[in-house]
């Protein structure tokens, strides 16, 4: 039984899918109160506030993406488990924590950003455009992480 | 980090209320109205304040309701919500003290309480209290000051403003252990208003030759300004006041460098000033997006634009020159 | 005119009494009007000047209320004025004024007017209770003159009729009639002489 690497890789699809998904989670949540309280006054800016709100949510998407990456490299969506060493099971580890960790800290980051960007529009609706892309700088970086992982995983060998 | 993630929700919607808060452009075109007709409709424009003054009897008692219960009903509303308890608290308990204030005063002089007046408690039981009547249940710094009311009726029956100075401490106090559970600027700002108001307390109760027995009753233990310190405003000449306050480290109080005039009118210039620095110490936190800062930011500004709409309605509802007015406004919050 | 008396020695010394009397009334009164009228001018000089204190002290007492009342809430203001810790006395006497009885207000002021808090008032609310517990006991006296000065016109008034009537009416009747029985005495004893002379004539 070759578990012991499978466990490595498995954690590191695990981390990379829970790990964003919480900054994400933690990110949506800034924004969301920030949204509940610009709509308590506004009620007319659903749609903005909704857009923005959404923003953080895609680091959770990244992380998801780079699991399912791990798993279908390891096979095990159907089809004979590919043999995993120790070696090659850290390596997957360590290729997933890219997206873990920038995913964890670029959602709230971005959550934060979204909450003040909510605070701009409430104030200057006619800044929409500009609002939305602040922060979108900060998915940059959670698309340069995932696009990390995927190269990373994509150079281990099995 | 977490604890300024609770303010995200009122920082949203102070975002959106402030597009009520007042501008120099508006103030200049209330300045500018040629009556108390034309100012209430420049008023009726304002955003998410302008409703209320549309097609109200104008009268100084609407006004005012308006005002107050446009700014109470922010400040209690925002005491419920997550966080709120302490960025707003200031606000109530400026009310609380102005309620505890008259339901004494009722009682002292024998009147029913007739109107109802912003509070969070109900002023009933502090009439109820007074004339003995059951025992109702206070928070306990509450009821130390009730206790201390009381004695102090007890020994010197009628002194109406033993009374206030007791309940203006207990508004000190309050604000003094506020300030170390907002923390960071706003326990400084905090520190910083119980300084300017123990300042104008003794330059006033020295204007009224007050004795220090009366103004002791001001004063509550705390490590900003010593007794000492404050009760020697009222032997020193007037000569030696801009010395005294620039050995506090409070000189720039004084409007006119260096001199200080035992004159009211003087007195109110250095409240206008101290108000003006208040507000203007809030205004570099304005921008940010958590914290309890903008919050309290945003509150702030709206007392003193209650306090500006106050003098700019009440000033044209009697005819008062621009000018006359335009000596008494506030800055605002944003330029 | 000529009161309607029998012109005999008995009358003429009865009115000649009345006239000495009129006269010493006349005088009497007379000068009792001049008292009256000096005290009346100086009353209304002094209620010349208090009106003037008054009014100067009144009209900054208004600005500094107009400009105090710019800052309080209804509920600031119902606190200004809840529970006052100022205490007026006033005792009402009267008092005689050449004769005239004038009130006099006593006032005595016990505590002073500021009731209210130092903290969240603004300052020219002291102004303006400073100027007014000035001008109370000042429009106390103001009151004081005033009555003062109707009481004494009304004297005055009555004086100046009495020496009027005196002076124009009874005096001049007096002395007219004083003036006709005298002649007419004097008629009766020349009628009595030239009777006696025209019995002696005869008897001759």
């Amino acid at each position: 039984m070759l578990v012991d690497g499978l466990v490595f890789a498995l954690l590191g699809s695990a981390l990379a899918i829970g790990l964003a998904g919480i900054g994400s989670a933690i990110g949506v949540g800034i924004a969301g109160q920030a949204g509940a309280g610009v709509m308590t006054e506004d009620p007319g800016k659903f749609g903005q506030v909704l857009l923005l709100q959404a923003l953080p949510g895609t680091q959770g998407i990244y992380g998801l993406l780079a699991g399912f990456w791990v798993l279908i490299k390891l096979g095990l969506f159907g089809g004979t488990p590919a043999s995993v060493t120790v070696a090659q099971g850290m390596q997957i580890m360590f290729a997933c924590l890219p997206i873990a960790i920038v995913g964890l800290l670029s959602g709230i980051a971005q959550g934060k950003t979204a909450a003040a960007s909510i605070g701009l529009i409430a104030r200057r609706p006619e800044e929409t455009g500009k609002a939305i892309i602040l922060p979108a700088m900060v998915e940059t970086y959670a698309v340069l992480s995932l696009l990390a992982t995927i190269l990373l995983l994509n150079s281990i060998k099995l | 980090m977490n604890g300024e993630r609770d303010y995200t929700y009122l920082v949203g919607r102070v975002r959106v209320l402030e597009r009520s808060l007042l501008t120099p452009r508006t103030l200049d075109a209330l300045l500018r109205a040629e009556d108390l007709d034309q100012a209430l409709r420049i008023m009726a424009e304002v955003p998410y304040l302008g409703e209320a003054f549309q097609g109200i009897v104008p009268s100084l008692q609407n006004i005012d309701k308006i005002l107050t219960e446009h700014f109470f009903g922010i400040v209690s509303d925002f005491t419920k919500q997550k966080g709120g308890a302490d960025v707003a608290g200031f606000f109530l308990l400026e009310f609380d003290a102005t309620a505890l204030k008259l339901a004494v005063k009722h009682f002292m002089a024998k009147k029913p309480l007739e109107k109802v007046y912003p509070a969070s408690f109900d002023m009933r039981k502090i009439v109820r209290f007074f004339s003995g009547e059951g025992s109702e249940y206070f928070p306990e710094d509450f009821a130390q000051t009730l206790r201390e009311i009381q004695e102090l009726l007890e020994t010197q029956p009628g002194n109406a403003q033993g009374v206030e100075f007791l309940c203006d401490r207990f508004f000190l106090k309050g604000t003094y252990s506020l300030a170390n559970r907002l923390g960071g600027p706003l326990r400084k700002w905090c520190h910083l208003y119980i300084i300017f108001a123990y300042l104008r307390g003794a330059l006033r109760a020295r204007y009224q030759e007050r004795k220090p027995d009366t103004l002791r009753l001001l004063y509550f233990d705390n490590s900003l300004l010593e007794e000492r310190e404050l009760l020697e405003f009222l032997v020193i000449s007037d000569e030696k006041i801009p010395e005294y306050l620039e050995h506090l480290g409070f000189a720039f109080v004084l409007p006119e460098t260096g001199i200080f005039r035992n004159d009211p009118y003087y007195l109110a210039e250095i409240e206008r000033k101290m108000d003006n620095y208040l507000l203007s110490s809030l205004r570099q936190y304005r921008w940010e997006a958590f914290g309890p800062e903008p919050v309290f930011g945003f509150l702030f500004a709206k007392s003193i634009d209650v306090k500006n709409l106050r003098i700019l309605l009440k000033g044209k509802y009697f005819g008062l020159e621009a000018d006359i007015l335009r000596k008494k406004l506030r800055e605002c919050y944003y330029e | 005119m000529r009161l309607n008396v029998n012109p005999n020695r008995m009358e003429l010394m009865k009115l000649r009494n009345r006239l000495a009397m009129a006269r010493r009334g006349h005088k009497l009164l007379k000068d009792k009007l001049d008292a009256l009228i000096q005290d009346f001018v100086r009353i209304v000089r002094e209620n010349a000047n208090l009106r003037r204190e008054i009014e100067r002290e009144i009209v900054k007492a208004f600005e500094a209320q107009n400009v105090a009342s710019l800052m309080l809430s209804e509920a600031d203001k119902d606190l200004v004025t809840l529970a006052s810790q100022q205490k007026l006395l006033l005792e009402v006497r009267t008092r005689y004024l050449t004769g005239v009885r004038v009130p006099h207000f006593e006032v005595k002021v016990e505590g002073d007017p500021y009731s209210y808090g130092v903290i969240r008032t603004p300052a020219e609310l002291d102004a303006a209770f400073r100027s007014f517990s000035r001008v109370l006991p000042l429009m106390i006296r103001l009151a004081e003159v005033e009555k003062t000065i109707e009481l004494l016109a009304v004297e005055i008034e009555k004086t100046r009729r009495r020496v009027n009537a005196l002076e124009y009416v009874l005096i001049p009747n007096l002395e007219e009639t004083i003036k006709y029985i005298q002649l007419k005495l004097e008629e009766l004893a020349r009628s009595a002489i030239t009777g006696i002379m025209r019995i002696k004539g005869s008897m001759r």
